[in-house]
């Protein structure tokens, strides 16, 4: 369809709209991370700084610890970036044979077992919070990376297995079939064929579970007390505990924090909008 | 043999972290929220059998003033939020469907929202709505809209509307996107013959794109109401639930009662009364599935 000029003017407004809507509130985060403090709490309206400045970021990177180590913003990313891709990493191993088997093999209760795997995925998390807590805390195992991973890895292993289980389903069986003749194990066909094949569905899948627990908050904050454990949301929010308020800081280590996930989102955003349509298709 | 033990072996270490870390659990807090378990000062009592009290504790749930005002809230703010959503990611995606240039940057562009940390997103818009030097305070003072800075968090009924144009800032991306991808894959024909029936772009847009969108119209609201119907983390941040309880959502007062005043059992109890809305939506959400693959 040829646009007219007219048309063709309120299609750029529009993409100005989508544009200043998304970017002003990125804008006046990444302002105010160069803001000095006076900046920062200026009762006037201004929207540059008068005086820019990298404060917020040395003081997000030096800190003190409690141990005298790594300051505590470093030591919660570790913490976020060894707990996300564990637990990724867990979920999509685990995931794959589980979906494997349900997009392939024949066996009793199939059907019911899968439409289980939607219900599971729905389960709101903060049903588990209470009873989760409960049993590690009785265990003594909570502030422990591995809670948290185990935790992760349950919570996204439905939506991984539901999802590879699709793409399995997508990929055309004929090649499967004749290696199968040939004597070639299921786990060869596996890895050998459909994995190989589904790379896009399982890059787009893990995409997902890492930005999902990156983000996570509740869990972490019940379950982690000392940076041994804390991840990245949790030390941001409690940039501000410490008697008064440090925008500045919170800010900073925000915006440093929201950089990893933004970045593989650009990278890597084809995936993203195919796992997004395939989504809304089959859930 | 073999053969039937096959799918078991693939299945089995799924198996295992799913009855170990959802299912025990569920029924674990179905347990909890049938007996009186409370946290002390010092110590979490253990939970016990004979400390069962039947439904007492669901009773005081639906008995409590606190648990009916936090279901309004939560209403308000899920048809709130995901409404806003809907309507401006429809156009967001009407416009970025069309032909212009620079258009897979925009795309791409969009999907940063969706990828910011929420806890980042709380903590920017909390700064944003800051009473003394938040710019959004201040442009509203400046442009006469408010007489003087005002506390946009500091009255229920406008702090809940600022954790929701906080949140409709972050999510719309994704309903945008979802809506941008069914666009892509409509028919060219039926657009074509709109076009020679002469129908005006409005009428082509209710009569042919909205229809036929339906299904991932559907998908994109019913995930969104879910996820919505779940909101803690903004909450935390922004407001902790204030002013006075004006933001308490449900899943905020199941984590204050029993994370902070240590009330397991009601907070359970609570937690399954919440879920059984969310029982509600997954039905309507697999019901679209199942329709689909017939």
């Amino acid at each position: 369809m040829e646009r007219t000029k007219t048309q063709k003017l309120f299609i750029y407004l529009g993409v100005l709209g989508v544009m200043l809507f998304t970017a002003l509130p990125l804008l006046l985060l990444v302002i105010a991370t160069f803001s000095s403090s006076a900046d920062l709490s200026a009762k006037t309206l201004h929207f540059l700084p008068q005086h820019w400045t990298f404060g917020n970021y040395t003081k997000v990177f030096s800190g003190e610890a409690s141990d005298g180590s790594l300051p505590p913003f470093m030591k919660a990313m570790g913490n976020s970036v060894i707990v996300a891709l564990c637990a990724t990493a867990l979920a999509l191993f685990i995931g794959i044979f589980a979906a494997y088997a349900y997009a392939r093999f024949r066996f009793r209760g199939r059907d019911t077992l899968l439409i289980s795997i939607l219900g599971f995925r729905m389960v709101p998390e903060i049903v588990l919070l209470i009873p989760l807590y409960v049993l590690f805390a009785r265990m003594g195992m909570v502030n422990h990376k591995p809670t948290l991973i185990l935790i992760y890895t349950a919570f996204n292993l439905p939506f991984v297995i539901w999802m590879l289980q699709s793409y399995f389903r997508s990929i055309p069986k004929s090649m499967e079939e004749s290696a199968q003749m040939d004597g070639v194990s299921s786990l060869g066909i596996l890895f050998r064929f459909v994995l190989p094949l589904s790379l896009p569905g399982l890059v787009a899948t893990g995409i997902f579970v890492l930005l999902i627990s990156w983000d996570e908050f509740m869990f972490s904050s019940i379950f982690t007390s000392t940076y041994d454990a804390k991840t990245i949301t949790v030390a941001i929010s409690e940039f501000s505990k410490r008697g008064m308020i440090d925008f500045g800081m919170q800010i900073t280590g925000g915006f440093l924090a929201s950089i990893p996930p933004i970045a593989l989102a650009l990278l890597l955003q084809k995936y993203i909008i195919s796992g997004l349509s395939e989504g809304s298709e089959k859930g | 043999m073999i053969r039937k033990l096959k799918p078991a072996a693939f299945l089995l270490p799924s198996f295992i972290v799913i009855l170990g870390v959802i299912l025990f659990p569920l029924a674990y807090a179905l347990f909890i929220s049938f007996i009186n378990l409370t946290k002390n000062v010092h110590k979490l009592d253990n939970p016990k059998l004979w400390d069962y009290v039947g439904f007492e504790n669901f009773g005081k749930v639906l008995g409590d003033d606190a648990f009916w005002q936090a279901l309004g809230r939560t209403f308000y703010f899920t048809f709130t939020s995901v409404g806003l959503e809907f309507i401006i990611g429809m156009a967001f995606a009407l416009i970025l469907n069309e032909k212009f240039k620079g258009r897979g940057f925009v795309r791409g562009f969009m999907l940063i929202p969706w990828a910011f940390p929420t806890i980042v997103n709380a903590v920017l818009w909390k700064w944003l709505y800051d009473a003394d030097h938040g710019t959004i305070t201040m442009l509203l003072d400046w442009i006469g809209l408010t007489d003087g800075p005002v506390n946009l968090l500091g009255s229920s009924f406008s702090a809940m509307n600022a954790i929701i144009v906080a949140d409709v800032w972050k999510n719309t991306a994704f309903v945008s996107l979802i809506l941008l991808a069914a666009m892509q894959s409509l028919p060219k024909e039926a657009y074509e013959a709109g076009m020679i029936d002469g129908a005006s772009a409005v009428r082509r847009f209710f009569s042919i794109t909205l229809p036929l969108l339906s299904p991932a119209i559907l998908v994109a609201l019913v995930m969104r109401t879910m996820e919505a119907f779940k909101v803690f983390d903004i909450i935390y941040i922004m407001t902790g639930g204030g002013p006075a309880g004006g933001t308490q959502v449900l899943s905020f007062l199941t984590y204050q009662s029993s994370m902070m005043f240590g009330k397991f059992s009601y907070g359970s109890a609570l937690a399954f009364v919440m879920s059984f809305f969310i029982v509600i939506f997954a039905f309507i959400y697999i019901k679209i599935f199942y329709k689909r693959a017939d």
